[in-house]
């Protein structure tokens, strides 16, 4: 992981960055102080990533970071270099993906604000990794519903995980 | 809701991110995962004229086990941690999964968190519990600093300037220790309102050392030196359990927040320590 040959580069306000997104390669320029949620939403126009809080609470912002769930919103563009994204428009190539239809075959979504940001964290992690009814809660913890919507997202998971309620 | 304008740099050597820590003085914050210092960007709390990122520092990536303890670099995540890095220190494992959620620690540091020393995060507290070692690097060399004396008050740690944390090590505790983590929050994954963390070391029932830590209650993690002394040498029956708890809630000088009074906070000490020893008792 060191690279002590590699050549000394001062603090600068504009960054140079390579990375995946969807499967495609991008080359960019950011400024430093740019978010990766916005560097997401305004210059590759993927505004599938919601922005909500805009400190790290709310999880609309979710994202698939090299394998692991994480915040774009507390990110910056410039820290993601080297790296391999998915936002929610690299779920499916072609139409929903299960995950996707059983939010919409169940109700999991009312205003539909949070809703990238739930797809985002439950199609990363392991569904092994959060058994029982409690693991999906607690997988879900992360993210937020303003509107309270939790009954149909949880019926959601179930339907994707194959997960019966009183498992 | 934006960061301020900032110069930022990347480092791949932790010579060189001290080069650049030292050049650019009061002005620079190293960026570790910046779960707590982006939020304080994107409300202006923080201004740093220069962010180095250390994310790429291979040095501070270190996570090795011997037989006296875990050896964890700075820039390992929390998530990492949580998978790997727990065997033989049950305190760590019961902590971890109790820092933010699993997107927080996807990203979140030991070090940064450590460093960061917010009086109600879970790392902070573990380390105080199980005496860990913090190590500073500087162009000058490494220096050891007790957990003891680290942290320095609220977001206050001990590092001089030109210093980053290099790394922490948490010692195995003896192998008849049995330890506990409680936190009491308004939801899940939130910041505690109250914790405490518990490692205590039994022979024949009894108890031989307690290690007992309250966290968010002010300014740092304190160890119970009152409730310690209640408990030792003691089997954990209801008078010990009752005089260990009030012990502790007669210690602490927890403050006063939105979340709740000091007599709350007391309270919420005394039946979280109750549980903690009622978990551990063998």
């Amino acid at each position: 992981m060191t690279a002590p040959t590699a050549r000394r580069v001062e603090p600068s306000v504009e960054v140079p960055i390579s990375v995946t997104v969807n499967g495609e390669a991008v080359e960019a320029v950011v400024p430093a102080r740019q978010l990766l949620a916005d560097f997401l939403r305004e210059e590759l126009r993927l505004t599938g990533t919601h922005v909500g809080c805009e400190q790290g609470i709310c999880g609309a912002c979710t994202i698939n970071l090299d394998g692991e769930p994480v915040r774009s919103c507390i990110m910056l563009a410039a820290q993601v270099d080297g790296s391999a994204i998915t936002t929610v428009e690299g779920l499916s190539s072609e139409g929903l993906s299960p995950l996707q239809q059983a939010f919409k075959d169940n109700h999991g979504l009312q205003c539909g604000f949070c809703t990238p940001g739930f797809l985002m964290t439950l199609s990363t992690v392991d569904p092994d990794e959060y058994p029982g009814e409690e693991g999906i809660r607690e997988a879900i913890s992360g993210n937020l519903c303003r509107c309270t919507g939790y009954g149909g997202i949880l019926q959601a998971v179930r339907t994707a995980w194959n997960r019966p309620q009183d498992a | 809701m934006k960061p301020p304008p900032f110069a930022y740099c990347r480092p791949h050597s932790l010579d060189e991110a001290l080069e650049f820590l030292a050049e650019h003085g009061d002005e620079a914050r190293p960026l570790a995962g910046g779960q707590s210092l982006v939020p304080m960007l994107n409300h202006r709390l923080a201004r740093p004229e220069v962010l180095v990122d250390i994310g790429a520092v291979g040095e501070l990536q270190r996570m090795e086990r011997d037989e006296s303890g875990w050896l964890i670099g700075a820039m390992v995540t929390q998530r990492r941690v949580e998978r790997d890095g727990t065997e033989g220190c049950q305190l760590l494992r019961l902590a971890m999964p109790f820092i933010g959620h699993r997107q927080i620690r996807a990203r979140g540091t030991v070090g940064g968190s450590i460093a960061h020393a917010d009086p109600a995060a879970e790392l902070p507290a573990v380390a105080l519990t199980l005496d860990a070692t913090m190590v500073a690097a500087s162009l000058d060399g490494e220096r050891e600093i007790p957990a003891s004396t680290f942290f320095a008050g609220p977001y206050m740690n001990s590092l001089e300037d030109g210093e980053i944390l290099s790394h922490v090590i948490f010692p195995m505790a003896p192998p008849s220790t049995r330890c506990s983590f409680r936190e009491f929050a308004r939801r899940k994954g939130d910041f505690a309102v109250a914790g405490v963390a518990a490692a205590v070391g039994f022979d024949d029932g009894s108890v031989t050392a307690a290690r007992l830590t309250a966290f968010a209650v002010g300014s740092n993690p304190v160890r119970l030196a009152a409730a310690e002394a209640a408990v030792a040498g003691r089997r954990l029956d209801e008078a010990a359990l009752t005089e260990t708890a009030e012990a502790a809630a007669a210690e602490i000088e927890p403050w006063e927040d939105i979340h709740g009074s000091p007599q709350y906070r007391r309270q919420l000490v005394a039946a979280l320590l109750r549980r903690a020893l009622q978990e551990v008792a063998p």
